[in-house]
């Protein structure tokens, strides 16, 4: 099974179907991701900026992660909410490109690193060692740099053809059975048809129910991880 | 002679002619907005009585300002070379107008009634609201840039 397909089978849920169809709630899940990286991004740095000891030295660094952490952690939920949501609406195009396979293979990397300084930096209650401190933030500002720039060129990757089989001949060629009347209110919906939140293929109760699920389920990460 | 008919090959364009540039300067614009923006709602947050608290918020607005302008200089900078690439086709956008204009009020209330309210001594309300304010339209200038793709 390749990815793509493995891809396919996942973005044709009928929830992800529903966000990727919809004319507004992909946009609005679009922007609520970027704007968590805006806002949520400034807690990051001032804390990097703390532990590199470029910016308010005399608040003790841990003191600062204390007190920025339910934010972070609120802000992980809502990003995370939305990335699965965008990711997984187009699976198929994105398990194959290799810039969100990139970016996925950072997140692991911040995971990993959140891990790692655990004891010695995110959840002392003891001074922390200077050098160590450094260290993470240089690697948590790359690691999440890295993050954001893969995000943006997931757009930039064209697959390959897929190679072209039965081509029609002109003999093989027939008249079109379909006509306008059919093709017509699809040209309405993607151009200036009625806005609609949801289109018709989106089950409003289970969406919810589904979307709760992915958020729960960032939660429960959230608590575990640090950044 | 209207400012349309100014001739302008876009087509000569550092950003449309260089195959990285473009994504270079899109991902420095989002990385930028995120210096910038975020380090005003750190402050925010703080205005309105969360996040940290060990400080005034004037104490975190000093310790961030000209961090925070470094990355609205480099954002607007960035966004306008973005904008050189097809200049009349963002400029004809209604979203994209609504953008710029926003994003003028915004820095215009960052940098006065924001700045001045987080240095003086005002009651909690007032610093609330300014709060709200600053975080609703920073949020609204990045939702306006995202819809203008798909609008």
């Amino acid at each position: 099974m390749s990815l793509a397909s493995l891809g396919q089978g996942v973005q044709d849920l009928q929830l992800f179907t529903a966000v990727r169809e919809s004319r507004l709630v992909y946009p609005i899940v679009l922007s609520t991701h970027l704007a968590c990286i805006a806002i949520f991004g400034g807690l990051i740095l001032i804390t990097n900026l703390r532990l590199l000891g470029w910016a308010l030295t005399d608040i003790p660094a841990t003191e600062m992660i204390r007190s920025l952490r339910p934010w972070k952690q609120l802000g992980f939920v809502v990003m995370a909410t939305c990335g699965v949501l965008l990711g997984a609406s187009k699976a198929s195009e994105y398990l194959p490109n290799p810039f969100f396979q990139l970016k996925m293979g950072l997140l692991v990397g911040l995971a990993l690193h959140g891990y790692y300084f655990r004891r010695t930096i995110y959840r002392t209650a003891l001074p922390i060692d200077s050098r160590k401190a450094r260290a993470a933030a240089v690697l948590s500002l790359i690691l999440w740099v890295g993050v954001v720039s893969m995000g943006r060129w997931i757009a930039y990757y064209d697959p390959p053809a897929p190679p072209q089989q039965n081509l029609p001949t002109a003999s093989s060629v027939t008249d079109p059975k379909t006509t306008c009347a059919t093709v017509a209110p699809i040209q309405v919906m993607s151009f200036g048809g009625p806005s609609r939140i949801m289109n018709n293929t989106a089950v409003p109760k289970e969406t919810w129910t589904r979307i709760a699920a992915i958020t729960a389920a960032a939660a429960r990460f959230s608590l575990s991880v640090d950044c | 002679m209207t400012a349309r008919s100014i001739v302008y090959d876009t087509s000569t364009n550092f950003l449309n002619v260089h195959e990285w540039a473009y994504g270079l300067t899109e991902v420095a614009h989002i990385l930028s907005l995120a210096v910038g923006v975020g380090l005003i709602a750190v402050v925010d947050l703080r205005l309105l009585g969360v996040g940290v608290q060990r400080v005034s918020a004037e104490r975190l607005w000093r310790a961030t300002a000209a961090i925070s302008l470094m990355g609205l200089v480099v954002a607007v900078t960035s966004g306008l070379m973005i904008f050189s690439t097809d200049p009349v086709r963002y400029f004809d956008h209604p979203t994209m107008r609504f953008k710029l204009l926003l994003v003028l009020v915004a820095l215009a209330f960052n940098y006065t009634l924001h700045s001045r309210v987080v240095r003086g001594n005002h009651p909690p309300i007032v610093g609330s609201s300014v709060a709200v304010l600053s975080l609703l339209m920073w949020v609204a200038v990045v939702f306006s840039g995202i819809f203008y793709a798909f609008t």
